[in-house]
Protein backbone atom coordinates (compact mmCIF):
# COMPACT_ATOMS: atom_id res chain seq x y z
CA UNK A 1 0.00 0.00 0.00
CA UNK A 2 0.88 3.19 -0.96
CA UNK A 3 2.30 5.70 1.99
CA UNK A 4 0.19 8.53 0.09
CA UNK A 5 -2.63 6.77 -0.23
CA UNK A 6 -4.60 7.08 2.87
CA UNK A 7 -4.01 10.66 2.98
CA UNK A 8 -6.27 13.30 1.49
CA UNK A 9 -2.97 15.69 2.50
CA UNK A 10 0.74 14.82 3.78
CA UNK A 11 0.57 13.24 6.91
CA UNK A 12 3.42 14.69 10.04
CA UNK A 13 5.06 11.33 10.05
CA UNK A 14 6.00 11.65 6.26
CA UNK A 15 7.01 15.23 6.46
CA UNK A 16 9.41 14.71 9.51
CA UNK A 17 10.53 11.85 7.70
CA UNK A 18 11.20 14.02 4.55
CA UNK A 19 12.66 16.85 6.51
CA UNK A 20 15.64 14.21 7.90
CA UNK A 21 16.17 13.52 4.48
CA UNK A 22 14.54 9.60 5.21
CA UNK A 23 13.07 9.28 1.88
CA UNK A 24 13.62 7.79 -1.14
CA UNK A 25 13.92 9.64 -4.03
CA UNK A 26 10.77 8.83 -5.63
CA UNK A 27 9.31 9.91 -1.96
CA UNK A 28 10.93 12.59 -2.44
CA UNK A 29 9.75 14.04 -5.20
CA UNK A 30 6.48 13.29 -4.33
CA UNK A 31 6.10 14.83 -1.25
CA UNK A 32 7.77 18.12 -3.16
CA UNK A 33 5.31 18.11 -5.76
CA UNK A 34 2.25 17.76 -3.66
CA UNK A 35 3.88 20.63 -1.22
CA UNK A 36 3.79 22.88 -4.48
CA UNK A 37 0.29 22.50 -4.70
CA UNK A 38 -0.92 22.36 -1.13
CA UNK A 39 -0.48 25.61 0.89
CA UNK A 40 -1.88 23.82 3.75
CA UNK A 41 0.88 20.72 3.88
CA UNK A 42 3.79 23.57 3.09
CA UNK A 43 2.72 25.56 6.19
CA UNK A 44 2.97 22.21 8.44
CA UNK A 45 6.72 21.56 6.86
CA UNK A 46 7.59 25.23 7.38
CA UNK A 47 6.58 24.80 10.78
CA UNK A 48 7.68 21.65 11.61
CA UNK A 49 11.09 22.51 10.55
CA UNK A 50 10.80 25.55 12.57
CA UNK A 51 10.18 23.12 15.66
CA UNK A 52 13.14 21.10 14.68
CA UNK A 53 15.44 24.23 14.66
CA UNK A 54 14.38 25.23 18.29
CA UNK A 55 14.83 22.54 19.56
CA UNK A 56 18.23 22.32 18.27
CA UNK A 57 18.77 25.77 19.83
CA UNK A 58 18.05 24.47 23.06
CA UNK A 59 20.93 25.58 25.57
CA UNK A 60 22.94 22.61 26.80
CA UNK A 61 23.05 21.97 30.33
CA UNK A 62 26.19 21.92 31.70
CA UNK A 63 27.52 19.43 33.87
CA UNK A 64 27.66 20.21 37.22
CA UNK A 65 30.15 18.14 38.95
CA UNK A 66 32.29 14.75 37.44
CA UNK A 67 30.24 11.34 37.23
CA UNK A 68 33.58 9.18 37.49
CA UNK A 69 33.31 6.47 39.97
CA UNK A 70 35.70 6.20 43.33
CA UNK A 71 37.28 2.80 43.91
CA UNK A 72 34.51 2.58 47.08
CA UNK A 73 31.51 2.77 44.63
CA UNK A 74 32.86 0.03 42.62
CA UNK A 75 33.96 -2.11 45.05
CA UNK A 76 30.75 -2.81 46.54
CA UNK A 77 28.92 -6.17 45.76
CA UNK A 78 28.49 -6.77 42.06
CA UNK A 79 26.23 -8.89 40.41
CA UNK A 80 28.15 -11.73 38.30
CA UNK A 81 27.35 -10.93 34.77
CA UNK A 82 25.92 -13.79 32.20
CA UNK A 83 28.53 -15.61 31.04
CA UNK A 84 29.97 -14.02 27.77
CA UNK A 85 29.32 -17.13 25.54
CA UNK A 86 25.45 -16.78 26.77
CA UNK A 87 24.10 -14.76 24.24
CA UNK A 88 20.52 -13.70 24.28
CA UNK A 89 19.95 -15.23 20.35
CA UNK A 90 20.82 -18.67 21.97
CA UNK A 91 17.67 -18.38 24.44
CA UNK A 92 15.61 -17.47 21.78
CA UNK A 93 16.65 -20.20 19.23
CA UNK A 94 16.45 -22.62 22.14
CA UNK A 95 12.85 -21.40 23.54
CA UNK A 96 11.71 -21.72 19.55
CA UNK A 97 13.27 -25.30 19.34
CA UNK A 98 10.86 -26.32 22.19
CA UNK A 99 7.78 -24.34 21.04
CA UNK A 100 8.60 -26.28 17.69
CA UNK A 101 8.52 -29.24 19.46
CA UNK A 102 5.26 -28.52 21.71
CA UNK A 103 3.68 -28.05 18.92
CA UNK A 104 4.90 -31.14 16.98
CA UNK A 105 3.78 -32.86 20.84
CA UNK A 106 0.05 -31.79 20.55
CA UNK A 107 -0.33 -32.43 17.04
CA UNK A 108 1.23 -35.37 16.85
CA UNK A 109 -0.91 -36.48 19.77
CA UNK A 110 -4.20 -35.27 18.30
CA UNK A 111 -3.73 -35.92 14.83
CA UNK A 112 -1.73 -39.81 14.49
CA UNK A 113 -3.75 -42.65 14.53
CA UNK A 114 -4.62 -44.26 18.11
CA UNK A 115 -5.07 -40.42 19.35
CA UNK A 116 -8.37 -39.68 21.16
CA UNK A 117 -10.52 -42.14 23.21
CA UNK A 118 -10.52 -45.40 21.64
CA UNK A 119 -13.13 -45.45 19.17
CA UNK A 120 -14.19 -48.89 16.60
CA UNK A 121 -15.74 -48.98 13.56
CA UNK A 122 -19.45 -48.29 15.12
CA UNK A 123 -19.14 -46.46 18.57
CA UNK A 124 -17.31 -46.58 21.26
CA UNK A 125 -16.18 -49.84 23.22
CA UNK A 126 -16.48 -49.91 26.95
CA UNK A 127 -13.84 -50.76 29.30
CA UNK A 128 -16.25 -54.37 29.55
CA UNK A 129 -16.82 -55.23 26.07
CA UNK A 130 -13.08 -54.13 25.65
CA UNK A 131 -11.85 -56.58 28.62
CA UNK A 132 -13.98 -59.81 27.67
CA UNK A 133 -12.92 -59.20 24.23
CA UNK A 134 -9.62 -59.71 25.22
CA UNK A 135 -9.91 -62.67 27.31
CA UNK A 136 -11.66 -64.97 24.34
CA UNK A 137 -9.10 -64.18 21.80
CA UNK A 138 -5.99 -66.24 24.43
CA UNK A 139 -3.13 -64.47 26.15
CA UNK A 140 -1.14 -63.26 23.38
CA UNK A 141 -3.42 -60.62 22.51
CA UNK A 142 -4.01 -60.17 26.49
CA UNK A 143 -0.70 -59.58 26.90
CA UNK A 144 -0.65 -56.64 23.72
CA UNK A 145 -3.62 -55.28 25.32
CA UNK A 146 -1.95 -54.96 28.47
CA UNK A 147 1.05 -53.17 26.91
CA UNK A 148 -0.76 -50.78 24.63
CA UNK A 149 -1.23 -47.74 26.67
CA UNK A 150 -4.28 -47.07 28.88
CA UNK A 151 -7.01 -44.78 28.73
CA UNK A 152 -7.06 -41.67 26.14
CA UNK A 153 -3.89 -42.67 24.28
CA UNK A 154 -1.86 -39.87 22.62
CA UNK A 155 -0.40 -41.25 18.96
CA UNK A 156 3.32 -40.96 19.96
CA UNK A 157 2.61 -43.46 22.66
CA UNK A 158 2.04 -41.16 26.11
CA UNK A 159 -0.72 -41.46 28.19
CA UNK A 160 -2.95 -38.38 28.83
CA UNK A 161 -1.63 -37.27 31.89
CA UNK A 162 2.04 -37.97 30.83
CA UNK A 163 1.32 -35.78 27.63
CA UNK A 164 0.02 -32.72 29.37
CA UNK A 165 2.44 -32.62 31.81
CA UNK A 166 5.46 -33.15 29.21
CA UNK A 167 3.40 -29.87 27.33
CA UNK A 168 3.26 -27.81 30.32
CA UNK A 169 7.21 -28.56 31.26
CA UNK A 170 7.76 -27.04 27.74
CA UNK A 171 5.61 -24.44 27.74
CA UNK A 172 7.06 -23.13 31.11
CA UNK A 173 10.62 -23.66 29.75
CA UNK A 174 9.62 -21.54 26.77
CA UNK A 175 8.56 -18.38 28.54
CA UNK A 176 11.67 -19.06 31.32
CA UNK A 177 13.89 -18.54 28.24
CA UNK A 178 11.72 -15.51 26.42
CA UNK A 179 12.34 -13.80 29.97
CA UNK A 180 15.88 -14.79 30.47
CA UNK A 181 16.40 -13.53 26.81
CA UNK A 182 14.46 -10.21 27.69
CA UNK A 183 16.72 -9.48 30.81
CA UNK A 184 19.51 -10.26 28.91
CA UNK A 185 19.12 -7.34 26.71
CA UNK A 186 17.87 -5.46 29.07
CA UNK A 187 21.18 -3.87 31.16
CA UNK A 188 19.72 -2.25 34.07
CA UNK B 1 44.22 5.31 24.63
CA UNK B 2 41.20 5.10 22.21
CA UNK B 3 37.74 4.39 22.91
CA UNK B 4 37.56 0.64 21.93
CA UNK B 5 40.62 0.25 23.77
CA UNK B 6 39.30 1.70 26.98
CA UNK B 7 35.82 -0.47 26.45
CA UNK B 8 37.96 -3.18 26.34
CA UNK B 9 40.49 -2.34 29.51
CA UNK B 10 36.81 -1.37 31.86
CA UNK B 11 35.10 -5.16 30.82
CA UNK B 12 38.38 -6.16 32.61
CA UNK B 13 37.64 -4.60 35.07
CA UNK B 14 39.75 -1.28 34.94
CA UNK B 15 38.27 1.18 36.80
CA UNK B 16 40.51 4.06 35.35
CA UNK B 17 39.11 3.38 31.85
CA UNK B 18 35.89 3.43 32.70
CA UNK B 19 36.35 6.78 34.48
CA UNK B 20 37.45 8.10 30.89
CA UNK B 21 34.38 6.98 29.35
CA UNK B 22 32.24 8.13 32.26
CA UNK B 23 34.22 11.27 31.25
CA UNK B 24 33.78 10.99 27.78
CA UNK B 25 29.51 10.61 27.92
CA UNK B 26 29.02 12.40 30.95
CA UNK B 27 27.69 15.59 28.76
CA UNK B 28 25.46 13.48 26.98
CA UNK B 29 23.84 11.54 29.60
CA UNK B 30 23.40 14.38 31.86
CA UNK B 31 21.77 16.32 29.02
CA UNK B 32 19.48 13.13 27.89
CA UNK B 33 18.43 12.87 32.02
CA UNK B 34 18.01 16.69 32.37
CA UNK B 35 15.84 17.06 29.57
CA UNK B 36 13.68 13.62 30.65
CA UNK B 37 13.69 15.01 34.30
CA UNK B 38 12.97 18.84 33.97
CA UNK B 39 15.08 19.04 37.33
CA UNK B 40 18.96 19.41 37.93
CA UNK B 41 19.56 17.42 41.02
CA UNK B 42 17.62 14.59 39.84
CA UNK B 43 19.18 14.71 36.83
CA UNK B 44 22.56 14.55 38.36
CA UNK B 45 21.34 11.47 40.35
CA UNK B 46 20.45 9.38 37.85
CA UNK B 47 23.28 10.08 35.65
CA UNK B 48 25.49 8.91 38.46
CA UNK B 49 23.25 5.97 39.11
CA UNK B 50 23.60 5.29 35.42
CA UNK B 51 27.02 4.58 35.83
CA UNK B 52 27.60 2.56 38.40
CA UNK B 53 24.67 0.47 37.29
CA UNK B 54 27.09 0.50 33.93
CA UNK B 55 29.85 -0.97 35.55
CA UNK B 56 28.43 -3.37 37.60
CA UNK B 57 26.91 -4.55 34.29
CA UNK B 58 29.86 -4.51 32.05
CA UNK B 59 29.78 -8.28 32.36
CA UNK B 60 26.10 -7.75 29.75
CA UNK B 61 27.57 -5.89 27.58
CA UNK B 62 27.65 -7.40 24.34
CA UNK B 63 29.94 -4.71 21.98
CA UNK B 64 28.49 -2.94 19.94
CA UNK B 65 27.98 0.98 20.21
CA UNK B 66 29.01 1.52 23.55
CA UNK B 67 26.85 5.05 23.60
CA UNK B 68 24.21 3.78 23.25
CA UNK B 69 24.50 1.25 25.86
CA UNK B 70 25.34 3.70 28.06
CA UNK B 71 22.28 6.10 26.81
CA UNK B 72 19.67 2.89 27.53
CA UNK B 73 20.92 2.82 30.88
CA UNK B 74 20.49 6.47 31.15
CA UNK B 75 16.78 6.21 29.97
CA UNK B 76 15.69 3.02 32.09
CA UNK B 77 17.32 5.07 35.29
CA UNK B 78 14.78 8.01 34.03
CA UNK B 79 11.93 5.87 33.71
CA UNK B 80 12.57 4.63 37.17
CA UNK B 81 12.44 8.19 38.46
CA UNK B 82 9.61 8.89 36.65
CA UNK B 83 7.51 6.12 37.57
CA UNK B 84 8.19 6.91 41.15
CA UNK B 85 7.54 10.53 40.77
CA UNK B 86 4.31 9.81 39.54
CA UNK B 87 3.73 7.53 42.63
CA UNK B 88 4.05 10.96 44.99
CA UNK B 89 1.36 13.32 44.62
CA UNK B 90 3.42 15.94 46.02
CA UNK B 91 5.22 16.60 43.14
CA UNK B 92 4.70 16.64 39.40
CA UNK B 93 6.90 16.80 36.16
CA UNK B 94 4.69 20.11 35.14
CA UNK B 95 6.52 21.70 38.54
CA UNK B 96 9.54 20.59 37.53
CA UNK B 97 9.09 22.01 34.12
CA UNK B 98 8.66 25.29 34.81
CA UNK B 99 11.18 25.55 37.59
CA UNK B 100 12.79 28.54 36.25
CA UNK B 101 15.87 28.64 38.59
CA UNK B 102 17.12 24.89 37.32
CA UNK B 103 16.80 26.17 33.73
CA UNK B 104 18.65 29.14 34.40
CA UNK B 105 21.96 26.78 34.80
CA UNK B 106 21.42 25.63 31.37
CA UNK B 107 22.97 28.56 29.81
CA UNK B 108 26.82 28.48 29.29
CA UNK B 109 27.92 31.54 31.81
CA UNK B 110 30.29 32.68 29.00
CA UNK B 111 27.47 34.01 26.69
CA UNK B 112 27.14 37.85 26.92
CA UNK B 113 24.04 38.36 29.33
CA UNK B 114 21.31 39.45 26.49
CA UNK B 115 22.05 36.05 24.86
CA UNK B 116 21.47 34.20 28.25
CA UNK B 117 18.48 35.77 29.32
CA UNK B 118 16.92 34.95 25.66
CA UNK B 119 18.15 31.62 25.38
CA UNK B 120 17.06 30.82 29.37
CA UNK B 121 13.74 32.31 27.89
CA UNK B 122 13.91 29.53 25.30
CA UNK B 123 15.03 26.16 27.53
CA UNK B 124 12.58 27.26 29.50
CA UNK B 125 9.88 27.13 27.09
CA UNK B 126 11.12 23.87 25.53
CA UNK B 127 11.21 22.24 28.63
CA UNK B 128 7.42 22.80 29.56
CA UNK B 129 6.61 21.36 25.47
CA UNK B 130 9.10 18.18 26.13
CA UNK B 131 7.49 17.73 30.16
CA UNK B 132 3.38 16.92 28.32
CA UNK B 133 5.23 14.39 26.11
CA UNK B 134 4.82 10.14 26.76
CA UNK B 135 8.00 9.50 28.23
CA UNK B 136 8.95 7.46 24.93
CA UNK B 137 8.01 10.21 22.33
CA UNK B 138 10.40 12.31 25.10
CA UNK B 139 13.15 10.29 24.73
CA UNK B 140 13.15 10.14 20.73
CA UNK B 141 12.72 13.60 20.75
CA UNK B 142 15.53 14.13 22.90
CA UNK B 143 17.87 12.20 21.71
CA UNK B 144 17.26 13.05 17.57
CA UNK B 145 16.74 16.71 17.99
CA UNK B 146 18.84 18.02 20.54
CA UNK B 147 21.47 15.48 20.86
CA UNK B 148 21.46 14.81 17.20
CA UNK B 149 21.54 10.84 16.94
CA UNK B 150 20.69 8.80 13.87
CA UNK B 151 17.18 6.52 13.63
CA UNK B 152 19.27 3.60 13.87
CA UNK B 153 21.35 4.77 17.19
CA UNK B 154 17.86 5.53 18.55
CA UNK B 155 16.67 2.28 17.96
CA UNK B 156 19.79 0.29 19.36
CA UNK B 157 18.97 2.69 22.67
CA UNK B 158 15.30 1.93 23.15
CA UNK B 159 15.06 -1.12 21.60
CA UNK B 160 12.79 -0.63 18.95
CA UNK B 161 12.32 -0.40 15.35
CA UNK B 162 13.24 2.23 12.52
CA UNK B 163 9.29 2.76 11.55
CA UNK B 164 8.90 3.02 15.86
CA UNK B 165 11.19 5.94 16.11
CA UNK B 166 9.86 7.46 12.89
CA UNK B 167 6.09 7.80 14.00
CA UNK B 168 7.24 8.40 17.68
CA UNK B 169 9.50 11.29 16.65
CA UNK B 170 6.69 12.64 14.15
CA UNK B 171 4.11 12.21 16.73
CA UNK B 172 5.99 14.05 19.56
CA UNK B 173 7.51 16.92 16.63
CA UNK B 174 3.86 17.39 16.14
CA UNK B 175 2.86 17.87 19.94
CA UNK B 176 5.97 20.20 20.51
CA UNK B 177 5.25 21.87 17.38
CA UNK B 178 1.66 22.85 18.45
CA UNK B 179 2.84 23.62 21.67
CA UNK B 180 5.16 26.33 20.49
CA UNK B 181 2.93 27.79 17.96
CA UNK B 182 0.05 28.49 20.93
CA UNK B 183 2.70 29.74 22.64
CA UNK B 184 4.97 31.86 20.90
CA UNK B 185 4.03 35.19 23.17
CA UNK B 186 6.45 32.95 25.61
CA UNK B 187 9.72 32.53 23.28
CA UNK B 188 12.05 35.72 22.61
CA UNK B 189 11.21 37.09 19.45
CA UNK B 190 14.59 35.80 17.49
CA UNK B 191 13.13 32.26 18.34
CA UNK B 192 9.06 32.59 16.56
CA UNK B 193 8.00 32.02 13.99
CA UNK B 194 8.93 34.31 11.00
CA UNK B 195 6.26 34.95 8.91
CA UNK B 196 7.78 34.06 5.79
CA UNK B 197 5.92 31.91 2.64
CA UNK B 198 9.27 29.09 1.78
CA UNK B 199 7.92 25.84 1.44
Amino acid sequence: MSIFRPNPSLSDELLSAYLDGRLSHEQRRRVEERLAADPEAARRLRELRYTVQTLRAAPRAPVPRAFTLREAAAQRPRRRGWPAWLQPVHLRGAAAALAMALVLLLVGSLALPGSGPAVDQGGPVTAQEDASAVSAKGPAVQEAAELAPTSPADGLGLAQPTLWAVAATLGVAVVVLLLLAWRMDRPV
Amino acid sequence: MDEQALIQAACRGDLAAFNQLVLLYQGMAYNLAFRMLGDTEAAADATQEAFIKAYRNLGQYRGGAFRAWVLRIVTNVCYDHLRNLRRRPASSLEDMAVDAEHVGELVDPAEAPSDYALRQELGRVIQQAIARLPSPQRTVLILSDIEGLSYEEIAEVMQTSLGTVKSRLSRARAKVRDYLMEHQELLPGRYRLQDDHEP
